[in-house]
């Protein structure tokens, strides 16, 4: 079985997995309590990165630290929380306020996705290093601190992701059934007009919810950077697409589905386009006498194909099927 | 208050006293603005022009939620219940004031679970008073719509002081027997607990005997009011309700 890939593309990919979950949750949020689908949500994620990058400038330029999967993802979730509560209170709630409907709140984050991409960049190309000459473009993954684990070595940031998404996802869990706050929220997702009428604060509950939202960009973005060969905010255009798919396949609806949705998409992007490559590159291909050629570029074909297979079978995504049905099925079987 | 959608004028200078522990009934034709006076005194909609005084308070700035936590209750005339929630959880949602409401005190148990002890009792007690204990373990999908409603006016009954309570149709779509039944626990509440209620009911012959003062409105103007068996005889009412 030449063509599996190794341990450390298994491990990069659920990573990547894993920051797509967190990403694809937070956009199920903001959009299950305000009804608004973000474009912006991938480049708020980008200022985590940016963090990251500052930090590797301005602490850690010595080189990799562990130091570094603490600062740089506590700091990111609370300057990416902070700027999406500006979106929202400054931007999203007047327009909605106005009357504006989901399609003209869906551009205007369009707008604002553009404006963070332009300030980000103009960030990276104008704060001048300090240890090191170029922000913009800088490769961080020299900063990841490496582990040799199983008899591969792997990068510290591929280890750190799927616990942070855990522990995050854990810790929302709590507040959102432990927690009065959370139980506000819940009503408010369930029904915002009765919530409101028996005296909850479903504008404080929407605030939070951004807050949550960005916050939880902040750290994959953060994290993920590690993986990005370069740190550039262009890079949230293709990013976004992959969050928006896992929140689809999730069902857009739910927001745990969203993280299973993104962890799904995600794993299919890398670990399935990387099996599929050397399945043909190794296997068919010199079999056939066909020629070889990388599949890698590829791997957002992977991801929207799965939206739309998903969408044909189960219109409302993961989270509207009757696994309950399928699971007697199987249990009846055996 | 004056309220207008474009052109339509929803409520023209429409002035009312809803008096202090009282029931009040408010009727009128479909279309005589009923609905959006419900609205606005509740804060769903702001008046163009006017003001809501609540127990001398103007709250005419204040959003629902904080309206609420004045005392200013509201029901829908479709029973909206959380349907994840069974009946003694929804009755007990309603209680405002809890101190682990906090994102940061909710954490702490010790804080909020007293509070919490006595609001389960309250609910408990309070869909007895309603005669909807035997229900306390349904969710609302497994309640008929009468016992919606009755479950409608147990959660009006959890704030600590209800100052007035905004019932929009209660016995709409329930047989008679039991809105009879919904009139008279409104009318146990109204009587032992002092609270004031403002009643929207399109079945006059059944409400007449429980209210005790009456508002008629038509074209978006109060037409009549006073003693309810007065003002539904008041010829305007009744020409309203027949051109209308």
């Amino acid at each position: 079985m030449g063509f599996l890939p190794n341990g450390t593309f298994v491990m990069a990919s659920i990573a990547y997995a894993s920051a797509l979950g967190l990403l694809s949750m937070g956009l199920s949020l903001t959009f299950v309590t305000t009804r608004i689908a973000n474009f912006a949500h991938a480049t708020i994620g980008m200022i985590g990165a940016f963090v990251l990058t500052l930090l590797v400038d301005r602490v850690y330029y010595t080189g990799p630290s562990y130091q570094i999967f603490i600062t740089a993802p506590v700091l990111s979730f609370l300057l990416a929380g902070a700027f999406a509560v500006f979106m929202y209170i400054v931007i999203m709630k007047p327009l909605a306020d106005r009357g504006n409907g989901v399609t003209e709140l869906m551009i205007a984050t369009f707008a604002v996705d553009i404006i963070l991409i332009n300030i980000l960049s103009y960030l990276l190309n104008a704060i001048r290093g300090v240890h090191i000459p170029k922000l913009i473009g800088l490769n961080v993954s020299s900063w990841d601190a490496r582990i040799h684990c199983c008899g591969v070595i792997l990068q510290a940031s591929y280890i750190v992701l799927p616990i942070a998404a855990i522990l995050l996802t854990l810790a929302f869990h709590f507040f959102l059934t432990k927690t009065k706050f959370g139980v506000a929220m819940r009503a408010t997702i369930e029904n915002p007009d009765l919530a409101e009428v028996m005296g909850v604060n479903t504008n404080m509950v929407y605030t939070v919810s951004w807050f949550i939202s960005g916050g939880l960009a902040g750290v994959a973005g953060s994290l993920l950077a590690f993986s990005l060969k370069d740190t550039s905010p262009n890079d949230s255009a293709l990013i976004i697409v992959s969050v928006f798919a896992g929140s689809i396949v999730g069902g857009l609806s739910h927001v745990y589905w969203g993280l299973i949705g993104g962890f799904i998409v995600g794993l299919m992007e890398k670990l399935g386009t990387g099996l599929l490559d050397n399945f043909y590159n190794q296997l068919l291909a010199p079999a056939l006498g066909w020629t070889s050629f990388s599949m890698i570029n590829y791997e957002k074909l992977m991801s929207l194909g799965l939206v739309v297979v998903i969408l044909l079978f189960a219109p409302e995504g993961l989270a509207g099927v009757d696994w309950g049905k399928y699971l007697r099925k199987i249990k009846r079987r055996w | 208050m004056v309220k207008n959608f474009g052109a339509l004028k929803a409520l023209d200078r429409v002035n009312m006293e809803i008096p202090r522990g009282k029931i009040t009934l408010l009727i009128g034709p479909n279309g005589s603005g009923k609905t959006t006076l419900m609205n606005i005194i509740s804060g769903v909609y702001k008046p163009d022009a006017g003001k809501i005084i609540l127990d001398g308070e103007d709250v005419t700035n204040l959003d629902t939620h904080e309206r609420f936590r004045k005392g200013l209750v509201r029901n829908f005339q479709i029973p909206r219940l959380f349907q994840g929630l069974i009946t003694l959880e929804n009755v007990a949602f309603a209680r405002y004031g809890n101190p682990g409401e906090g994102v940061i005190s909710g954490t702490m148990k010790r804080r909020w679970f007293k509070f919490e002890y006595e609001t389960l009792k309250r609910a408990a007690e309070t869909i007895t008073f309603t005669k909807i204990r035997h229900l306390w373990d349904k969710k609302p999908s497994e309640l008929s719509g009468g016992q919606m409603k009755l479950l409608e006016v147990a959660r009006s009954l959890m704030p600590d002081e209800p100052k007035i309570v905004l019932m929009d149709e209660p016995t709409s779509g329930v047989n008679p027997v039991l809105a009879h039944e919904i009139f008279q626990r409104i009318r146990d509440v109204n009587r032992k607990r002092r609270v004031t209620f403002l009643v929207v009911e399109h079945r006059l012959d059944i409400a007449v005997g429980y209210v005790d003062y009456a508002y008629a409105m038509a074209f978006g103007k109060v037409i009549a009011h006073g003693e309810p068996e007065a003002v539904l005889n008041d010829p305007r009412v009744i020409e309203s309700y027949l051109g209308g």
